[in-house]
């Protein structure tokens, strides 16, 4: 997908991502507990555990729907921790929700058009139609997650695999340079969860990826690396194979 | 689909016909009515921008249509009453004053929001109680001058019941075009999306506060906008047009005509008012009966009209509607639940 | 300035915020309990007061009218809660209000037919009429009544949340109402209760203040609007943040008054500024 301006396009040798000893408590309770990891340009990352890890929990700090209670995050270069949402948003960081999270009342074609818009700040453009390049995004992010068809229909009507596809679409639309994707594939058929991995296999290259997923054919088939957060802790970070050897990663789903 | 287009079309055109036509053959009472009418079918409509379509129930809408009678009202007594002059300083005063309430009652959503804008709205009250030496305090403005526009050497002097209802007919055309046109740009849909999901609009990039206060100043500008034309109409402003039962009732008037439809508050408005003056007209206990009105709405017809008509016409349209067929994770869910 | 000045100005804010927080405290717990706004919180308030004024005028006794109109007020709550309100029950807070303000109209119109529009007095009992040295000023007896009235009230229903079986069902309802409805109370009445023993209140105060601040048409609204910035201040759902937010809202009308008359109306809402600028939810609202 074309970038939108130079500054994007430029490359983060080391990482896009980096979290450092993040904390987050509910009340007395820890969610999480010193988490640090990082994220290189262009990696796709798993983010696996057990439920109640704080997969979410940490997955809501990095996009800015929570604050950490300590911690830094740092993205491509900028200490973010502070940042809200949208201005996360703005930095070309994208987010997929574990629950369907869609503008059900408008078409297809217009919650791509929401997330394509260039002007997020209520300036003057907020009242101009979508000029070429934005509708060029709009059709491209559509294809690229096979909805084509479906465009003006209410994102209402469409089937629960679809409305998946439409939360990938919506990312894609905001050209992000990251996109979180929690459980991608929650409540999916086989054949939905087929779809919707070539789908993420077949996103450019350049950007990167953090999956929180329990399908763990899905995390094989798509991620580099993966993390695996047990009790709010980081208890392994490798290679897919690594990982799945480690005896702290065994013992943490097997043994109760 | 064009038939149908080409349906609304007509419909359109024979009102606005009719709507131009009217003072031709209707009585005064009527065309006065209907000046009323449209007056706050400006008002409803521009607070359905906030509660129909951004989904921020305002109690304070009322502070905005008072600010800008009494600014009206007092400029066109000491300044002059030509419109072209009067009516960009009162709706200047009006956007200042939305911009402050605004900024403060948008950082809370919900009931808050609804409390806070209640509670700003009675402190224009209270100012407008309080500040006699321009609002005439509860004796109101009173005898104002008719109103005029001048422009170089042009002047048109709307000294009678028909040109002052064509004066508010051409500024209700022309607030109903801007608001049709602002919903239907990406504004509006970043208002519904604010209603819907406002969560997921920051996360895709959307400052929605920001959206929010423009919506909210818009807002009250129209109400302004209803406001001025209502001092050149009524020619009387006083503190009841600023009370929070005035607040009240323009937001009944949007959802018993149909919140998130820009001509449904309009209906409301004209429903609400004619009751109103038949029901005043016959017992001096009318408020009861409005109250009694009100809460039977809620129980009986929650959609409101617009909301009545479109089943209407939905149904009619039956065959338009293609029934998709359920994907697979929906059918094996529904077999798991089985 | 002198110290006597400031003493009687703070007796008067105390009076006034004692007064507001008999309101906001059932505005507050009814909507942390039950969720529901009540724009006719304040007609209660006013039908308080005339109905005492009535019972005074039938009876020639206020203690009479102080026992039965609250009584009165809480049973129309009650009706109120059970035949309007519950089936409204998880339609959103928009047709509450709409119903709430249908009521508030109704009870206005209903009470400018029964009373009229003029503003009336109530003249406090024998026993109250005096004033009591206090210190160095002379204080009016009915409004040291009013003060130890609202700061009794205070405590009891302090110790009532926070001590008694009731208390416990009201906090957790304000915790988690679906939990409470979870555990076999029979919550549906208590809902009920608490409705009208918030409306009661609020009718309690108008009987007190009555003989303060009189009588007249618009003294729903205005009382409603004060226990709003109230509860905004204080946060919704605590009895705390009614009381601490009645006294800083009460006092700060009062010195307003009294210090700035010109711009009176502008403390109370600078401060409500203030605190959303600094806590949006309020001194001891829960955090988001």
């Amino acid at each position: 997908m074309p970038r939108a301006d130079s500054a994007r396009g430029e490359k983060f040798p080391v990482d896009i991502l980096r979290l450092e000893n993040l904390h987050k408590h509910f009340g007395g309770i820890a969610a999480l507990n010193g988490v640090s990891l990082a994220v290189d340009d262009g990696e796709r990352r798993a983010l696996i555990g057990p439920n109640g890890a704080g997969k979410t929990t940490l997955f809501n700090l990095i996009s800015g729907e929570l604050p950490p209670t300590t911690g830094r995050i740092i993205y491509r270069a900028q200490n973010i921790t502070r940042l809200p949402s949208h201005r996360r948003a703005a930095l070309g960081m994208a987010r997929t929700f574990q629950r369907n999270n869609l503008f059900l009342g408008l078409s297809v074609w217009e919650n791509v058009r929401l997330a394509a818009h260039p002007d997020k700040g209520a300036g003057v453009r907020a009242f101009a139609a979508p000029n070429g390049r934005a509708r060029d995004l709009i059709e491209h992010s559509l294809a690229r997650v096979g909805l084509h068809e479906q465009r003006d229909m209410p994102a209402r009507n469409l089937s629960y695999g679809e409305q998946r596809q439409l939360e990938l679409a919506i990312a894609l639309a905001t050209q992000p340079n990251m996109i979180l994707l929690d459980e991608p594939a929650a409540g999916m058929s086989p054949a939905e969860t087929q779809r919707l991995m070539g789908i993420v296999r077949e996103m450019p290259r350049d950007i990167t990826l953090l999956i929180i997923e329990h399908d763990m054919d899905l995390i094989f088939a798509l991620a580099d690396r993966i993390t695996v957060l047990h009790y709010g802790e980081v208890i392994a970070d490798g290679e897919p194979y690594a990982v799945k050897n480690d005896a702290r990663v065994k013992e943490a789903y097997l043994g109760t | 689909m064009s038939s149908r287009r080409l349906l609304s079309f007509t419909l359109a055109l024979a009102i606005l016909i009719l709507l131009i036509a009217l003072p031709a053959f209707a009585s005064t009472f009527i065309v006065k009515t209907l000046t009323e009418v449209l007056i706050f079918g400006i008002l409803a409509m521009s607070l359905d921008l906030l509660l129909g379509y951004t989904g921020l129930v305002s109690f304070g809408h009322a502070a905005f249509f008072g600010m800008g009678a009494y600014a009206t009202g007092y400029l066109a007594k000491n300044l002059s009453p030509n419109i072209v002059v009067v009516m960009p300083l009162a709706l200047l005063i009006v956007a200042a004053a939305a911009l402050v309430i605004g900024f403060f009652s948008i950082r809370v959503s919900g009931v808050y929001f609804l409390m806070l804008t209640l509670a700003f709205g009675q402190m224009i009250y209270a100012l407008a109680e309080r500040w006699t030496d321009v609002t005439g305090g509860s004796n109101g403005l009173s005898s104002l001058p008719r109103p005029l526009i001048e422009l170089g050497s042009a002047r048109i002097e709307f000294d009678d019941v028909n040109a002052r209802y064509f004066l508010v007919l051409a500024f209700f055309l022309l607030s109903y075009a801007a608001l049709w046109w602002m919903v239907h740009a990406q504004f509006g849909r970043v208002l519904i999306g604010i209603r819907e999901n406002e969560p997921r609009l920051r996360a895709i990039g959307y400052n929605t506060s920001r959206f929010k206060l423009l919506a909210f100043v818009i807002a009250g500008v129209f109400a302004g906008v209803a406001g001025a034309l209502y001092a050149g109409f009524n020619r009387f402003v006083s503190t009841s047009d600023v009370y929070w039962t005035q607040s009240g009732q323009v937001l009944i008037m949007v959802v018993i005509g149909g919140a998130g439809t820009l001509l449904g508050p309009v209906l409301g408005a004209g429903m609400i008012l004619i009751l109103q003056n038949i029901i005043s007209s016959a017992t001096e206990r009318w408020q009861t009966i409005m109250g009694l009105l009100f809460i039977g709405f809620v129980f009986a017809a929650r959609n409101g009209v617009m909301g009545l008509l479109k089943q209407i016409f939905q149904i009619s349209n039956f065959k338009f509607q293609i029934v998709k067929p359920k994907s697979e994770s929906e059918v094996s869910n529904l077999k798991s639940k089985i | 300035m002198s110290l006597d000045f400031l003493l009687i100005q703070f007796l008067n804010g105390l009076q006034s915020a004692l007064l507001l927080f008999l309101l906001a405290a059932g505005l507050s717990i009814i909507f942390g309990m039950m969720d529901v706004m009540n724009l006719a919180h304040g007609s209660f308030y006013m039908l308080g007061a005339y109905i005492g004024l009535s019972l005074v005028r039938a009876f020639g006794n206020f203690w009479l009218a102080l026992l039965i109109a609250p009584l009165v007020v809480g049973a129309l709550g009650f009706i109120v809660e059970r035949v309007l309100l519950r089936p409204l029950k998880g339609r959103g807070h928009l047709d509450q209000v709409l119903l709430t303000f249908g009521l508030a109209l109704v009870a206005l119109d209903f009470t400018h037919a029964t009373w009229g529009a003029n503003i009336l007095s109530l003249q406090p009992p024998p026993e109250l009429a005096g004033s009591l040295p206090l210190g160095p000023v002379q204080y009016p007896l009915m409004r040291l009544f009013v003060i130890v009235m609202g700061l009794l009230l205070a405590a009891v229903l302090g110790l009532i949340v926070s001590r008694t079986r009731i208390g416990a069902i009201v906090r957790a309802g304000v915790a988690d109402a679906q939990m409470v409805g979870g555990l076999g109370i029979n919550i549906s009445l208590i809902f009920s209760i608490v409705f009208a023993v918030g409306a009661a209140l609020a009718a309690f105060g108008g009987v007190i203040a009555a003989p303060v601040v009189g009588l007249k048409l618009g003294m729903d609204a205005e009382t409603l609007i004060a226990a709003l910035i109230v509860v905004v201040v204080g946060g919704l759902g605590t009895l705390r943040g009614a009381f601490w937010g009645s006294l800083l809202i009460g006092e700060a009308d009062n010195f307003g008054r009294a210090l700035l008359p010109d711009y009176a109306l502008l403390s109370v809402y600078v401060i409500m500024a203030a605190i959303l600028l600094l806590r949006p939810t309020g001194l001891f609202g829960k955090k988001t």
